[in-house]
């Protein structure tokens, strides 16, 4: 039943995510996730502790293997999003393409332009005041945080 | 062994994992092939304890406790590898650094440089995913092998259900 029910939970997660996505299609997916998916394992945390307690193997294994789940979920449409592999595997289901053409819908500029786009539309970057500058583009304080996030895993992980 | 021993064992295995990495590995695990083999490596001699654990003696309990600890793997090596490919050399972590030096103007005048990252690995990719089987060489192009019109339809699957249409 613990094990059913981990499965049951996540396909509720999904689908009660799949629906908000399409009630507020402008809100950050990740997060909508997160939202959704917590109250729902915490409800299936209580479910399977009165039934087995909450020291019992069951209970811990019914809810972390839920937690892994939804990351998995989280990290699988992430990476079709994001993954240009994942998104020529896409393109190709309509058909056959040639190799210029795959050159020029995977143009790297454009690549730059939807990652520059969507810096500015997640609140990362924004224009500067005009004035008797140039234009151009500065980070948000939630831009110099992520930054800040990332170059400390970069020295964590040795990538510099 | 009872299930709370075993899962002691696992915890503290995957706490060798880091300790290892932090202060022995760090420097070696370079790459992307690297980084998965130390994970694999891990995952697959938890997976050999769990089975042997609960081989020993079948109890619903022994299963459940094979079950947490290999989830609890999965977790800490899935976010593991995330942080870690996150934090690799990326388009929006460079725009990040030059909004932050104060040299960022448009993405068309920086784009030139940032489509250096892009291009050299475009044409691997293609080779790499025919390697794997998804796509298949024509004389008209590139299509889908057979392989990789499941793997599309996986993909398809998992932008339409959170509603994900923008892709990049």
């Amino acid at each position: 039943m613990w094990f059913a029910s981990s499965f049951g939970a996540l396909v509720t997660s999904v689908l009660l995510h799949a629906a908000a996505a399409r009630i507020a299609p402008l809100r950050n997916r990740v997060v909508m996730f997160l939202l959704i998916g917590t109250p729902i394992g915490l409800m299936l945390a209580l479910i399977n502790a009165a039934s087995f307690g909450w020291t019992s193997a069951k209970t811990l294994a019914a809810v972390v293997f839920y937690a892994f789940l939804c990351e998995l979920y989280l990290f699988l449409f992430t990476l079709a999003l994001a993954s240009i592999s994942a998104n020529l595997l896409i393109t190709l289901r309509g058909g056959a393409m040639r190799q210029e053409d795959i050159q020029e819908l995977y143009d790297s500029r454009s690549m730059v332009a939807i990652r520059f786009n969507r810096l500015i539309s997640t609140g990362l970057i924004c224009l500067r005041s005009a004035g008797l500058e140039a234009e151009g583009y500065e980070l948000t304080a939630r831009g110099e945080r992520l930054l800040g996030a990332l170059n400390a895993l970069r020295r964590t992980f040795r990538h510099e | 062994m009872s299930a709370a021993k075993f899962l002691n064992y696992g915890v503290a295995a995957m706490a060798l994992h880091v300790i290892a990495y932090m202060l022995v590995c760090r420097p070696k695990l370079r790459t992307e092939t690297a980084i998965l083999a130390f994970h694999v490596f891990l995952a697959l001699a938890l997976f050999v304890f769990a089975v042997i654990f609960v081989v020993l003696s079948i109890d619903e309990e022994r299963w459940a406790a094979a079950v947490a600890l290999v989830s609890v793997n999965g977790i800490y090596s899935l976010t593991f590898l995330e942080l870690w490919t996150l934090s690799q050399i990326s388009y929006s972590r460079e725009l990040l650094v030059r909004a932050k030096n104060g040299k960022l103007r448009s993405a068309s005048s920086n784009a030139d440089e940032l489509v250096r990252l892009g291009n050299e690995k475009r044409s691997a990719r293609l080779l790499s995913l025919r390697s794997m089987g998804l796509l298949a060489s024509t004389e008209h192009g590139w299509k889908l092998g057979r392989r990789g019109k499941l793997v599309a339809a996986v993909l398809q699957l998992l932008l339409w259900l959170p509603n994900l249409r923008l892709r990049g």
